[in-house]
Parts: C-alpha cells; structure tokens; sequence
C-alpha cells in the first residue's frame, strides 16, 4: 500500500506497466533469496545465541522521531540512527532466531518453518559481520543498501510460488508480502499443527509477528532517512499529519476494484464522521488494518447479497472519530454478520470464514493468474496461501502494537460493525517502545 | 415539600461525610428524624413492627408459624428505624448461622421464561397453590445464598451501615418467608402474597442503599470483585422478585373474576403474569423512545434527537416488559441526552425540580399543544420523524437470528472519554467512586423499572450512574448480553442481545 500511495496506482490496470517498468528489481530480489537459500546453518555457531542473551534496548517513538528532525538533518544524526540500528538488529533477530531453534524439532524441519529460519538467520549475520563502527556518511550508504535487500527479502521470500508469475501477481506480492512474511509462518504452523499446541502457536507467532513488527520500524526507520527528506510530514515511516479519510480511501479504491474484480461487482464504501482529522501514525500499519477490514466487509456485503437475492449492496459505511487520545475508525457493513459458531475464533488464526479447498486447488495449478484476486479477496492481503484466515488476527496485532485495540460486533442477518481504535502516537511518543 | 426533602437529604449527607464513623452520626440522624417525621419517612428505610422483634432462638421459632404470619400481615403501619439502628453484625446471627446453612447448601431450582409461560397459562387453583409453595420454598434458598455471599466478604464492609442495612434486611426476610408453613388453600395463598408484597415494598431501599455501600467500599476490595458481588446480589433480587410478582400478578388475575384467564385459545392471552408472550420488538423501541423524547424535550426545552427505527425485522418475542424497557429506556435515554448535550453544551446544566417538571410534562400531553401532534405520529409513523429536529437522529436497527433478537443504538452524542468508558459497567468504579452513586442520597427507593422515570418516582434529570450496569444485570438474568463501543469524539453504539425463544434458565451466579 505504501507503493500504491507513492506511486499514485490505484487503478489495476496501470499495474501491468508498472510491474513491467520494475521487473529487473523484483528479479534481482528472488535471485537474491535463492542465493540465501544455499547458507547452511551450523550446529557449532553460536552466535546467535551469544547476541540473543544480550538485552535489547527498546527505543521510544520519540528517540526514533528525534533522528529524522529538520533541523537535526545532518551526518551525526544519521550516525547516531545508523549505530543505533547496527547494534540493535542483531540483537533482537537472534533472539527471533532462538525462538525458532526452540521449536520443537519436527517443526523446524518443515518447509516453510526452516526457510524462515534460514532468512531470519541470513538477516542476523548480514546485519552482524557489518562493520561495528559505521563513523562516515559512505559507510552509513552501504548500511541502508543492506538494510533495505533485508527489508525487501523479508517481504517478498516466495521463490516456488513466484514461478511462471505475472506482471499482476508481482503486483500483490510486492505490496503484500511487505507484510506478509506472516503467510509461511501461517503455512508453515497450518501443517505443523497437531505438533504443537494452540497456544503455543499462538504465543509464538504473536510474538513472531509484534518481534518482526518492531524490527521493521527500526530497519525501515533508517532506511527512511535516506529518502524522503524533503516530504516534512513525514519523520522516517511515521506521518506526523495522517489524513485517515485519504488513507481510506486509496485502501477503498483499492479493495473496491479488488471485489469488482472476483466478484463482478463491489458495494459502495462511504466515508463520514469527523472526514478532516489529522494524526501522527505509521501509514503502512493503518492501511493495512484498514485494507483487511475493507475486504473483509466488501466480501461479506456482496456474498450476502447473492446469498439473499439482493439487488443493490448497501454501502460500506466508514465513520472516523478524532477522541482526545483514540483515533476510531468504525466500518459498518451488511453483510449478514458472522455465525455465532464462529464469533469466539474471528480473531485466531488458522481460521477462514472461506472454505478453503478451491482456493489451494488453484495455487497449484495453471490458472494461478486467475485467481489471484480471488485469493487477495478471500484470505489475507498476502493472497495466494489462502484458507488460513490471519487477516483479522494480524491486523488486531498492527492496532494492538502501539496500544490500540480492534472489536468486532456481528448483528446475526444483518452485518458487522468493527470498532478500530488507534492511538494518537504524538501523545505518547515518550511511553512508546519499539 | 420535594425541596425541603432534598434540603434534609443534603443535611443528612453532610452530617455522614462530617462524621465518618458510623456510630457518631447514629444520634444524630435520630434526632433529625424525631423533629422532621413525616418527611423523612420518604428517605429512611420503612420497617415493619416485627422486625424490632429479637430473633427467636431456633428451637422455639419452628413452633409457632401462625404467630409469624400473623405479625406479618399486620405490616401495614410501619414504625420507622434509622439506618443507625442496623446492627452490623447481631451476636445471635452467628449461631443463628446453622439454620441459615441449611438453606445455602441446597441449590437453587432455576426457571424458564417458557416454563413460567406454561404454568401460568393453564392456571388452576391447585396450580396455584403449587406455585404458591414452589415461591415459598424457592425464596429463603435463593436469600440464603444470597447472605452467604454477604458474609463471605471482608468484616469491615460488613460495618458499612448501607450494606448492614441490606443484611439485616435479607436476614429478616429470610427468617420470615422460611417460617412460612405449607400453603393449602386459597386463602392461605393469598395471604402469602400479602407477605411477599410488604416484603417487595420493604426491599425497594436495596438498591441504594447496595449502591452506596459499594462504592463506599471501594477502599476495601477491588472493584471487579465488588462487581461481581453486587452483580449476583442484584440478579439474585430480580429472580426474586420475578417468581413473587409473578405469584402475585398470578392470583390477583385469578382472583379478578373479570380477567379471562387460561382460556383456550392461546393468543387470547397476551400477559401471563408479569411474563408478555407478545413483545413487539417495535413497539418497545417507541415506547421508551416516546418517553424518553417527551422526558428530555421538558428538561432541555428543545426538540430532542428523533430515533429512527431501521427494523429489519417487525418480531414479537417472550419476555418480562419491564425488562426489556429498563435496557432500552436506559440505553435511548443516554443516547438522546448525550446528542443534545454534545450539540449544545449550554444546556449541559440541567436541574429541574420533580414539581415542575410535571407540571411541564402535564402542559405537554394536553391535547392543545402543538407537539401532541407530534406524539401521534410518533406512534403511527415507524420512523417516527415528523418535525424537524436540529439534532443528528439515533438509529436503532432490530435484527434476529432464529434464537435471538438484536438491538443496536447509534447516537452521534460525541461519544465517551477514555476514562468513563473503561468504567460504564462498574458499580464500584475506581476512579469516581464517591461520586459515582452519590445521587443516591436523593433515591430513597428504586425498583429499577422504567414506571418509576414515567412516573417521575425518581427525577429522569438526575444522574444515578446505575443504568448500563443495571441494565447488564438485567439482560444477563435471561441469557443475553449488552454492550457498548464508543468513539471518543463522535459518537457511541450500544447492542443489546436477548433470547427470544424464553428457554433460558436464570442466570443467577
């Protein structure tokens, strides 16, 4: 989504020429994932549990903010992010490391689980044998390349399913893996699951995913530096004027193109409630709660509607509230509610309200480019392993991370109303820790 | 006569914070009693003579049941006692404890809506009766748990004078209902209904005075555990007074021989007993809508917010009316107040005297006034919006499943703090706690139903901060839920859940 703003894309069909436009990158990013691939992981290196024992130092918004202040914007500032991050990351991805060297044994041999350990570990040793001392801004240049191949192969780590893709699945994956290194952890504990209980999943991979959250914020922090310093509202990946009304609705655009797309046909989403508030958040993380409610209410609206003959889908309604410390965003859909069965688990994983079988069928097959919409629509942004159902869990972690909260009220045969409720992170930038 | 009632309310309240230790004020309230008598009597606690009666010991109370129901039917002229006369903690109660036991061991028989529709709808005498014994022996249990849970709690909330006067209350009730002897003719049952109805008089201090204890507590235990106390305490005092108003209503019909009772055809009777098999989940809405605009455009003097029904459903349900309307009377009544207050803060300050707002409310139903054509189509028209109000309108959409009915109220009232939220269900808030309930100095009796706001029993100005919590308890007596999210800034929604089918058994722990 974050490219979609940038880029000003909000129309599927530029998407094509786009991708084509940037094809030599994405390649060169699967290359560089099929290389990590071939690093063997020793029994006998302890590195990572060496730097895993080291504490973290958890930074607050308001130091990371400080970094990219105006009138702070020279080389020591960098250096000072730059050492930050250098001495932080390794720390913190070995310890990520650790949590996956304590899965149970089965489990790590499992695809999935093992690549991402592979990666986790890749990203822990690039960022560690990096010179300690970063003292000069050509130095600090080299760190953010890396960096950013790190970012990147964080996001997009799909080499089998990536085969014989298109210009139009690029398109998801770049936008959605962005977040979506989730999807082979899903995956991956979706086959795992009768070794592990669901607990232990759980607790693994929330704090897999609110681990991997913090890490991003501080590599993409620093990355950030190097970009956009002339956009002033911007302080590294944090807007310090959000729009939630524009935001909304370049996600809206989206997703309503999305549903056309699957579906033939897409419910209208309105916008009210106070449309002119302005707040200090991380745009990638609203966008994606949003997108995933977005998705969710549109599916809901436009089943419902064939499911009880209905002619015109009734409008999504999204209503924004600026409260003294909460922003609220409420999406109201009529989209026939959620089955009180299946109420207590909307929000665990490894749960769909979509049945699953005809969208895994068509990951394997020929028509894969078909179905990517259709995929998108139904699972999690991240599309293509589909049936796993972490969209809503997911983006409860995105709200809960900086202390906001989502709720879900479902009216049987009628629809659903979820409650978002972001805190304003100007306001506590001081008890933030990342 | 209302202010000089609220004057010696407040002379009495400051006389309690003046003095915190409760034997201190115990002359005092006396003597202000003695020299304003007839005033008073509306704000102290209404005992009966037998109460000053000592607790016979056990072994010689079982003998003489008919001197009890004699005592007791003879109710009518009660002495006052002041709050300072509640002991706290009577030495025989201790060893009165054993009787007491055997009660709380056994456990409670739950009823259904439905069951309580079936009996009553074929009633006869000798189902009457049954019923008659079915309350008798149903009501010292459910007390008895009830004084378990009293004594289960710390020692020192126990001296708080509001909840020792609940206790002491509970323990009187509990010995008079259980000496009750078998009830075999009519006669007998009516008597007994005499009984329970100056039991349910006498009971009507109980929530106050619960609500003030603790929130006067709050030092002492921790408020969710407070909560659930007084949760439990106020389910239990429903069912309660569900099963003797249902026996009561009961034989009142029976005995009413105008009233077609148990008739063949099943539609013939909508209300059996306190239970309506016929609740129009429309109707309700306007109903307390109704009353509520009509409350509020006294109080404020401006068209209140319209309250547009979406129904997706017209649905009639089995339920207990006086529920249902609680909730939702309370749930509407939030919702319009807070639209006009959010949209002009001036007329945040509202205090009107009970007096006069009959008065106002009187001049607003007499046919002559402009807004009683207003009434009328509020009544016919399903959105009942006629004339112009400049306030945004609550919504309330009514859904169903096949087991449950919804309701959902959407107000732009601006919504709730941060801090007042996290509290909305809490009797024993941590944050206000003394003020939370201290309006509850000018409630002397609450039976928590909506005639008594209609009625102007208790001032609808006044805020009690009882309501959503009540509410909870009284939705969650049949099996349902409530809740309610709010959007700082603009606006909140409230959802109620209720069952519709009548097959859910009590909720009492």
């Amino acid at each position: 989504m974050t490219l979609l703003r940038t880029f000003g894309i909000n129309n599927i069909n530029k998407l094509g020429k786009f991708c084509y436009n940037n094809l030599p990158t994405f390649r060169t990013q699967l290359r560089l994932y099929n290389t990590q691939q071939e690093v063997v992981v020793s029994f006998y290196d302890d590195k990572a549990t060496k730097y895993a024992e080291k504490s973290i130092r958890p930074v607050t918004l308001k130091e990371l903010m400080r970094f990219v202040q105006p009138s702070l914007n020279n080389t020591s500032t960098l250096l000072e992010s730059a050492k930050y991050t250098r001495s932080e990351l390794p720390v913190r991805l070995a310890r990520r490391v650790k949590a996956l060297q304590n899965l149970p044994f089965i489990v790590g041999t499992n695809p999935y689980i093992k690549s991402i350990y592979k990666l986790y570990y890749n990203s822990f040793e690039l960022i560690r044998s990096f010179p300690e001392n970063i003292c000069d801004k050509g130095i600090d240049e080299k760190f953010a390349e890396m960096l950013k191949e790190m970012v990147t192969s964080h996001s997009e780590n799909i080499p089998t399913l990536a085969k014989g893709m298109t210009f139009l699945l690029d398109y998801f994956f770049i936008n959605f893996f962005k977040f979506s290194l989730s999807l082979f952890f899903f995956k991956g504990f979706q086959e795992c699951k009768k070794y592990m209980s669901p607990e232990d999943i759980k607790n693994f991979l929330d704090d897999m995913i609110s681990a991997r959250i913090g890490i991003r914020l501080i590599a993409e922090q620093h990355i950030a530096l190097h970009n956009n310093l002339n956009d002033t509202s911007y302080t590294g990946i944090i807007d310090t004027k959000l729009q939630p009304q524009k935001s909304i609705q370049s996600c809206s655009n989206f997703v309503k193109e999305l549903c056309e797309v699957h579906y033939g046909s897409a419910p209208n989403i309105l916008i009210d409630g106070q449309i002119d508030t302005i707040f200090t958040y991380v745009p990638v993380h609203l966008e994606y709660i949003i997108t995933e409610l977005l998705k969710n209410s549109c599916r809901a609206t436009v089943e419902y509607s064939q499911k009880v003959n209905r002619t015109k889908h009734p409008p999504v309604i999204v209503t924004i509230s600026k409260g003294k410390n909460f922003i609220g965003i409420r999406v109201r859909d009529q989209g026939g509610g959620v089955p009180t069965k299946d109420l207590t688990s909307i929000f665990d994983y490894s749960y769909t309200t979509v049945p699953q079988d005809d969208i895994i069928g068509g990951l394997e097959g020929q028509n894969i480019l078909a179905n990517v919409s259709k995929m998108a629509m139904q699972s999690g942004l991240g599309g293509p392993i589909a049936g796993l159902g972490y969209g809503l869990p997911l983006a409860r972690i995105y709200a809960n991370y900086f202390g906001g909260s989502i709720d879900l009220v479902s009216l049987h045969d009628y629809g659903c109303d979820v409650f978002l409720r972001l805190k304003q992170i100007d306001k506590s930038l001081e008890d933030l820790e990342i | 006569m209302i202010t000089k009632l609220q004057n010696l309310n407040i002379r009495w309240f400051s006389q309690v914070k003046l003095n915190r230790s409760f034997i201190q004020i115990r002359p005092n309230t006396t003597q202000s009693t003695q020299t304003t008598s007839p005033e008073s009597i509306q704000f102290l606690p209404t005992l009966s003579s037998s109460h000053l009666i000592p607790f016979p010991s056990s072994s010689s109370s079982s003998n003489s049941p008919s001197t009890v129901t004699t005592t007791t039917s003879s109710s009518s002229s009660p002495p006052i006692k002041s709050i300072g006369q509640y002991r706290a903690y009577s030495p025989q109660h201790f060893y009165n404890n054993r009787v007491l036991e055997k009660y709380a061991y056994q456990s409670v028989n739950t009823v259904t809506l439905r069951q309580l529709i079936v009996f009553g709808r074929n009633i006869t005498k000798d189902r009457l009766i049954k019923s008659a014994n079915y309350v008798r022996s149903e009501l010292p249990i459910r007390l008895a748990h009830r004084i378990r849970d009293f004594q289960s709690l710390p020692f020192i909330i126990g001296t708080n004078p509001h909840i020792a006067m609940v206790y002491e209350l509970y323990w009187l009730a509990f010995e008079k209902l259980r000496k009750i002897p078998l009830i075999k003719d009519m006669d007998e049952n009516d008597e007994f209904c005499n009984t329970l109805k100056g039991l349910l008089k006498e009971h009507l201090v109980v929530i106050p005075q619960l609500s003030m204890g603790i929130s006067e507590c709050s030092n002492h235990l921790p408020p969710d555990q407070l909560d659930k106390f007084m949760s439990i305490m106020l389910r239990s005092r429903i069912s309660r007074r569900v099963l003797a108003e249902q026996q009561i209503t009961l034989t009142e019909n029976w005995n009413d021989h105008g009233y077609i009772y148990g008739a063949d055809g099943i539609g013939d009777n909508i209300n059996i007993g306190i239970v309506s098999t016929q609740c129009n989940s429309n109707d309700i809405v306007e109903k307390c809508a109704h009353m509520t605009r009509n409350l509020c455009r006294v109080i404020y003097k401006v068209e209140p917010p319209e309250v547009i029904v979406n129904n997706q459903v017209d649905t009639t349900f089995a339920y207990i009316p006086d529920h249902i309307e609680y909730i939702l009377y309370e749930l509407l009544h939030n919702s319009i107040r807070s639209v006009i207050e959010n949209h002009s803060p001036s007329l945040k300050d509202t205090s009107i005297s009970n007096e006069i707002l009959q008065q106002l409310l009187q001049d607003q139903n007499s046919p002559k006034s402009p807004k009683s054509l207003n009434f009328n189509s509020l009544l016919n028209n399903k959105n009942f919006s006629s004339s112009s109000s400049q306030y945004p309108p609550i919504l309330v959409t009514i859904c169903s499943s096949p087991t449950d009915i919804y309701f959902r109220i959407s107000d732009q009232g601006g919504g709730i703090s941060d801090d007042i939220y996290s509290n909305i269900w809490s009797f024993a808030s941590s944050t206000s706690s003394n003020k939370k309930f201290k309006n509850f100095i000018q409630v002397p009796q609450m039976a928590a139903t909506v005639q008594e706001y209609e009625q102007l029993i208790i001032s609808p100005t006044l805020n009690l901060g009882i309501g959503l919590p009540m509410s909870k308890v009284y939705v969650e007596y049949w099996g349902g839920g409530i809740n309610l999210f709010t959007m700082d800034g603009y606006g909140t929604d409230a959802y109620v859940k209720i069952s519709r089918l009548g097959n859910k058994e009590e909720n009492l722990e």
